[in-house]
C-alpha cells in the first residue's frame, strides 16, 4: 500500500501524524476508515466504507452505504474487514445506530418553534471578533492541501455551508444539448448554438455543463 | 369439470428461503455453496442441515415445540431481554439478513451478493447485546416499544432428529416518543433449531426482509 501513496501523502501520515478516519467530498459523498476488534483477540481490523447522503425530503435523507476492500487482499482479510464494517457501520452498525439517533434528534429539534425563532450558532472555533481560537497548521506541520486545524471547531461545516450557499445563488448553468441522429456528434456552444461536430463547439467558459 | 382448471406450473411453487440459489462467479465461499447462508461472506462455519419433506402437521409435537420456541423468543425480543435471548442460541450460530434488491423475474436472485444487514456469529451478536447494556447506547435509551408479530409458522423435519427447520413471518412494530410515527419491518425467516441438552436452540437464521431500502432509522433490534 505504501507504494500507492505520493510523497506528500506519506509525509502527512508518517511525519505530520494524520491518519484520516472520516472525510467528505462536497457536497454529499463521504468516506469512513476505522479499525475495530472483530473477535476475542486484541487484533484490530481496518475497513473502508463509502457513503452517499441522498436527500429525499426536507426531513429525510437516504444513506447509501458501501463496504470497500482491495480486490487483491487475501480472502480472510476481506471477510474480517467486511465483518468489521458490519459491526460498526451501515443499518446494523453499532456506531452508526447511535449516530442516526443524533441526526434524527437534530432534525426534530431544528423543526421546533425555538429553532425557528433563533439563528443557529455555528461559530465553534472562532472568537467574538472572528479571529480563530487556534491558528491553522503551518506548512511544516501539515503537508496536505488546504487548511488544516486541530481541536474541535466548525470550520469544515462553515466552509461547506458557505460554498453551498454560493452554489445556490449562482445562475443556472447553460444546459448543453446534443443533436441526436445528425451527421456528427453535435454539441452546443456557450451561446446555445448547436453544432454537428463536437470539435466545432466550445463549452461554456466556466466549465459548468449541466446534463440536459 | 373442475379437473380442467388450470394447474400452476411447477415454477410457481413456493420456494424456501434456503432453497439452492445460483452461485455467482468467483464466490469466495466455494462452488459447493448453495444456500444464502452458505454463500454469505461470513457463513462458512454455518450448519448445513436442511429440511426434508413437506411441512409437519400442526398437531405434530415437533411443530408444537418449534412454535412454542418462536413465541417465547418473540416475547424476549419485545422485552429486549437480550442476555436471555443469547441463551437460546448455539455457539456456532449463523444469523444472516441479506440486503434485498429488486430484480427482473428471471434474474434468479433477489439479494445483494456480498452485502448483508446482519451476517453474525455468536461473538458479534454478543458484542451487540453488550453494547445495549452500556450507558452509551443512546439509540435505545429511552427504549423503543417493540412488538414482534409472529405468524405463518411451518416446521420441517431434517435427516437428524435433533434438528428442525422452522419458517415464520414476523412483523415488527417499533415506536418511541409521542411525535414521530412508528415504523414497521416485515420479514420472512427460516430457522434451524438444534436440540442441545434437552433445549431447542437457534443454530441458523436467514431473514428475508421485505424492504430493499430500510425505512426504519436503524436496525438496533433483532428479527
Amino acid at each position: 500500500m505504501k507504494e500507492q501513496f505520493t510523497d506528500d501523502q506519506l509525509t502527512v501520515i508518517g511525519d505530520d501524524g494524520f491518519m484520516i478516519s472520516a472525510a467528505s467530498v462536497y457536497p454529499n459523498l463521504s468516506f469512513v476508515h476505522n479499525w475495530p476488534r472483530v473477535g476475542e483477540s486484541e487484533d484490530v481490523l481496518p475497513f473502508i466504507s463509502i457513503r452517499q447522503w441522498q436527500p429525499i425530503s426536507e426531513d429525510e435523507t437516504e444513506v447509501l452505504s458501501w463496504f470497500a476492500v482491495d480486490a487483491e487482499a487475501p480472502e480472510e482479510f476481506k471477510a474480517l474487514s467486511y465483518k468489521a464494517y458490519l459491526m460498526c457501520f451501515g443499518s446494523t452498525g453499532m456506531f452508526e445506530q447511535d449516530d442516526v439517533e443524533n441526526w434524527v434528534s437534530l432534525t426534530n429539534t431544528a423543526a421546533g418553534s425555538m429553532a425557528r425563532r433563533l439563528l443557529l450558532n455555528s461559530r465553534m472555533g472562532i472568537l467574538e471578533d472572528d479571529e480563530p481560537v487556534i491558528p491553522p497548521l503551518g506548512p511544516d506541520a501539515f503537508h496536505g492541501p488546504g487548511d488544516a486545524r486541530t481541536g474541535y471547531s466548525e470550520y469544515n461545516q462553515r466552509a461547506l455551508l458557505n460554498r453551498w450557499a454560493d452554489d445556490l445563488e449562482k445562475p443556472m448553468a447553460q444546459a448543453a444539448t446534443l443533436t441526436v441522429g445528425g451527421p456528427g456528434a453535435g454539441t452546443q456552444d456557450a451561446a446555445g448554438r448547436t453544432s454537428p461536430s463536437a470539435n466545432d463547439a466550445e463549452l461554456p467558459v466556466d466549465g459548468a455543463v449541466a446534463q440536459a | 369439470m373442475s379437473t380442467d382448471l388450470p394447474q400452476a406450473p411447477p415454477s410457481a411453487a413456493v420456494t424456501a428461503i434456503t432453497d439452492p440459489q445460483p452461485v455467482p462467479a468467483g464466490n469466495p465461499t466455494g462452488d459447493d455453496a448453495q444456500t444464502l447462508s452458505e454463500q454469505s461472506a461470513l457463513g462458512r462455519h454455518a450448519s448445513r442441515v436442511q429440511r426434508v419433506g413437506a411441512s409437519l402437521p400442526f398437531d405434530d409435537p415437533r411443530h408444537l415445540q418449534a412454535h412454542h420456541w418462536l413465541v417465547d423468543e418473540a416475547w424476549l425480543l419485545d422485552a429486549q431481554a437480550y442476555e436471555d435471548w443469547l441463551e437460546m442460541i448455539t455457539e456456532d450460530v449463523h444469523y444472516l439478513m441479506p440486503v434485498r434488491v429488486t430484480t427482473a423475474l428471471g434474474a434468479g436472485y433477489d439479494t445483494a451478493r456480498g452485502m448483508a444487514h446482519f451476517d453474525e456469529d455468536k461473538y458479534s451478536l454478543s458484542r451487540r447485546v453488550a453494547r445495549f447494556l452500556t450507558e452509551h447506547a443512546w439509540t435505545e435509551d429511552p427504549p423503543s416499544r417493540l412488538r414482534h408479530h409472529l405468524s405463518n409458522v411451518r416446521t420441517f423435519a431434517t435427516d437428524d432428529a435433533d434438528h428442525l427447520v422452522v419458517e415464520s413471518a414476523t412483523l415488527l412494530f417499533r415506536n418511541r416518543g409521542d411525535v414521530r410515527e412508528g415504523s414497521f419491518v416485515s420479514a420472512g425467516r427460516e430457522d434451524l433449531l438444534r436440540l442441545v441438552d434437552g433445549h431447542w436452540k437457534l443454530a441458523r437464521r436467514v431473514i428475508l426482509v421485505d424492504d430493499s431500502v430500510m425505512r426504519m432509522q436503524n436496525l438496533a433490534i433483532f428479527l
